[in-house]
């Protein structure tokens, strides 16, 4: 056995293909701890950062240098007079009657805009109406709060704690001064551009929350420290897809998921190709003819249309229900795909039965199956070996087919249904996404290619022939 | 104690029927190296491999001890198996190239459920190796079989066939593949085996020569027919048959020029097809008569161990 060990192991081929395989089989097993999204075609899992996102190591790259990435930032006031700290995330402010209290939040900005902008901050009014309260962001007002809310300005509570959520993506006319302020054919478009406005470049930037007293004897108001969050255009380790779900965690579990299917459908493919092709080829005779002639029929069988039409009919008509689709696909490709193991292990049964040694321990008083299982089926190791690595990437290559075509499986990340949902949205200006597309097709090919060197080099290894020295 | 009785084997190939035993009577009795002698084609190997019930008759019986062994069932087929080896020709074909030598000799053992512990059976297999001249046996038994020669991989060969301690064995060509200088090595391990166990043998070959040194008596076949049978002394110091004598003749001997004088045999070249019915040997006997082409002539006694098929005696 060592022997074989050193053979297989002098093969730069066996080494690539052994190398590839472990990587990829380690990302499948570690899924749950390389990623925390487990499905991003989920809209809970979505947005993680923004649609289109590249990946964050490719901001070494000029043209990516200053995208930004996720910030979460709690922002905390500069010092002035009348504004006096409560506690760490509470300030007290007293606005003199009539007067008026700027509390101003630095935002060091060093990247070009974010997707999104979205503060937050808790916020706790005089008991009194007399009182505005307008928040500006790079000297742009943004939002205005009233107790007596005349649009665009928003309503608060007197007396009362008041969350307070400012969110670029939901702006409209009647909640911001500033899409007011735009023309008005600007105002639809007004969630993309303000991040533009407020955050154009890298820089300095102030959150300005000015706070002004209309009444006759001074007032106190709570403000606790913004939050200031966005979304960025670096994400992760593979960047984002059109959703802003992240790429990485589809690659995982698009790899877990392919890998499964194709060892359990390679198996299958093996476990009726080896039956079928043993019992033709070391029974013979009538059997032979039949199973045979069974053989032939599914091995004329148009694989792929059959495929898609089997999926089709069983998943549209709902004929049967409540089984899974990935089970569904995976006994379908199975039962379309053992012909032609069955053939190769029909024909070299055929062989061995009529080899010297078989009919020598016949001679030896030897039973019909303790030569098939002592002699026959451990001489069609390299055969059975090569088979289930050459059937790996056919069943992948074929389930990716069907989800790139989007008749798969299209709730859950696949390499298929990744490649499928990148050429819909593959255009010049998010660089063709190529973060996207790369990974599964460089995937898929390494895999196909590692797993047939493997069967390639178990062939050749493990083949009574190699022992011999022929 | 085993005689196939009226062997008929035939081969279809499309339209083709290869007859390769038509109606063969062989016996071979207790202790006794029985040779079957005859060119490639002649049935030799069909006719050792059916006396083995490895290939079924078109008609005919063999029997073992009285038995027909064809008709044999369970413990008793058993029994027949364990008693009755083959070895091949080709020992590199004839043995399973993934097992050690140790799990290939002591296969039968485990088939017939022989030893009654591990340490029996590597005792046994140990011995076995040991009798057949594969020593040091420990290391024999550890090595694969592309790690030996032509001649040691025969020995395991011969191994597995002695480890069931049989009374019959078909030896199929067993020295055609090996070096001259170590057939004798072989041949005299059959002869022992005849002398101090008392294991019959049936020795097929194509080489008469072979024949002489080692057999008791001797078959000669040709075409699927024995054409002349009897003791090796009275088949080979007198030959009757003309195909016998052509044979004979052809062995190579060091002094080439004695030899006319021994025979004056000249195979004819073959100048007309078989019609079917005659002396099969005909289109190329030299001596072949008028009857020759019209009756095929039956095996017929020249004396009390010397039997030939020929119209000339």
């Amino acid at each position: 056995m060592n022997k074989v060990i050193r053979d297989l192991l002098s093969r730069k081929t066996f080494i690539f293909s052994i190398v590839v395989i472990l990587f990829f089989a380690a990302i499948a097993l570690l899924a749950p701890v390389l990623t925390s999204y487990n499905n991003p075609y989920q809209v809970s899992q979505q947005f993680v950062a923004a649609p289109y996102a590249v990946p964050a190591w490719a901001t070494i790259f000029p043209q990516y240098h200053d995208l930004p990435p996720d910030v979460r930032l709690t922002l905390t006031p500069v010092s002035a007079s009348g504004v006096t700290p409560v506690n760490s995330s509470f300030v007290k402010i007293t606005v003199p009657a009539g007067g008026e209290v700027n509390v101003s939040y630095p935002i060091r900005w060093n990247w070009s805009s974010p997707y999104n902008v979205i503060l937050s901050f808790i916020l706790v009014p005089p008991a009194t109406s007399d009182f505005n309260v307008n928040l500006y962001m790079n000297n742009i007002n943004i939002m205005e709060l009233s107790p007596v809310p005349i649009p665009p300005a928003v309503s608060v509570t007197l007396g009362k704690p008041n969350s307070i959520t400012f969110s670029s993506q939901t702006i409209n006319p009647s909640n911001s001064p500033y899409v007011n302020s735009l023309p008005f054919q600007d105002q639809p478009l007004a969630s993309l551009e303000f991040p533009k406005a407020v955050l154009p470049r890298p820089g300095m930037y102030y959150l300005v929350i000015s706070l002004q007293n209309t009444g006759n004897s001074p007032e106190t108001f709570l403000l606790s420290n913004p939050h200031y969050t966005s979304l960025g255009y670096a994400y992760g380790r593979l960047g984002t897809d059109d959703n802003g779900g992240s790429v990485f965690s589809e690659f995982v579990y698009g790899a877990r998921f392919d890998l499964y299917l194709a060892l359990v459908a390679s198996v299958l493919i093996i476990g009726i190709g080896l039956i079928i092709g043993l019992l033709a080829g070391y029974v013979g005779g009538f059997t032979d003819l039949t199973l045979n002639a069974l053989t032939d029929f599914f091995l004329l069988i148009p694989g792929l249309p059959l495929l898609i039409v089997l999926i089709s009919i069983f998943d549209l008509t709902g004929v049967i229900v409540n089984v899974n689709k990935a089970v569904l696909i995976l006994l379908i490709i199975s039962f379309l795909s053992w012909p032609g193991t069955a053939k190769i292990i029909r024909g070299q049964t055929l062989s061995l039965r009529s080899r010297t040694f078989v009919e020598a321990s016949r001679a030896l008083g030897e039973g019909k199956l303790r030569i098939l299982f002592r002699h026959i089926v451990p001489n069609l190791m390299g055969i059975l070996f090569a088979q289930l690595a050459y059937d790996v990437p056919g069943v992948i290559l074929a389930e990716s087919g069907l989800d790139f075509l989007g008749l798969g499986i299209i709730g859950f990340p696949t390499w298929g249904n990744m490649l499928g949902f990148a050429t819909n949205d593959l255009s010049f200006a998010n660089g063709f996404a190529w973060w996207w597309v790369l990974p599964p097709g460089i995937g898929i090919i390494l895999l196909s290619t590692a797993f047939y060197y493997f069967g390639t080099a178990m062939l050749d290894v493990l083949s009574p022939y190699k022992l011999r020295g022929e | 104690m085993i005689e196939g009785k009226d062997l008929r084997v035939y081969f279809k190939s499309r339209d083709i029927v290869v007859k390769a035993l038509d109606g063969v009577n062989v016996s071979v009795k207790d202790r006794e190296i029985v040779g079957i002698v005859g060119e490639s084609g002649s049935g030799k190997t069909t006719l050792g491999r059916t006396i083995l019930n490895l290939q079924k008759p078109l008609s005919g019986e063999v029997l073992w001890n009285g038995k027909n062994v064809f008709k044999l069932k369970g413990k008793e087929e058993k029994e027949f198996r364990r008693q009755n080896q083959i070895i091949y020709q080709n020992p590199y074909e004839a043995v399973d190239i993934r097992l050690k030598v140790y799990d290939i000799v002591a296969e039968g053992l485990r088939v017939h459920n022989i030893p009654k512990d591990k340490e029996e059976e590597s005792k046994i297999v140990m011995e076995t190796l040991r009798d057949v001249g594969l020593t040091p046996e420990d290391e024999y038994a550890k090595s694969l079989p592309n790690q030996l020669s032509g001649g040691q991989l025969q020995r395991v060969a011969i191994a597995r066939a002695l480890v069931l301690n049989p009374s019959f064995i078909v030896a199929d060509e067993p020295v055609s593949m090996l070096d001259m200088s170590i057939r004798a090595g072989v041949l005299d391990i059959f002869k022992r085996l005849r002398d101090e166990r008392g294991i019959s043998i049936m020795m097929i070959t194509h080489d008469i020569s072979t024949l002489g040194y080692v057999a008791d008596r001797i078959y000669v076949m040709y075409q699927g027919k024995v054409i002349e049978h009897g003791s090796t002394d009275a088949v080979l110091d007198k030959p009757l048959h003309p195909y016998t004598q052509a044979l004979i003749s052809a062995v190579p001997i060091p002094d080439p020029s004695g030899r006319t004088s021994l025979f004056s045999i000249k195979v004819k070249e073959e100048m007309e097809p078989y019609n079917g019915k005659g002396c099969r040997y005909y289109p190329r006997c030299p001596f072949a008569m008028a009857s020759c082409r019209e009756k095929e002539p039956n095996l017929s006694g020249v004396s009390s161990d010397h039997y030939v098929a020929c119209f000339l005696y």
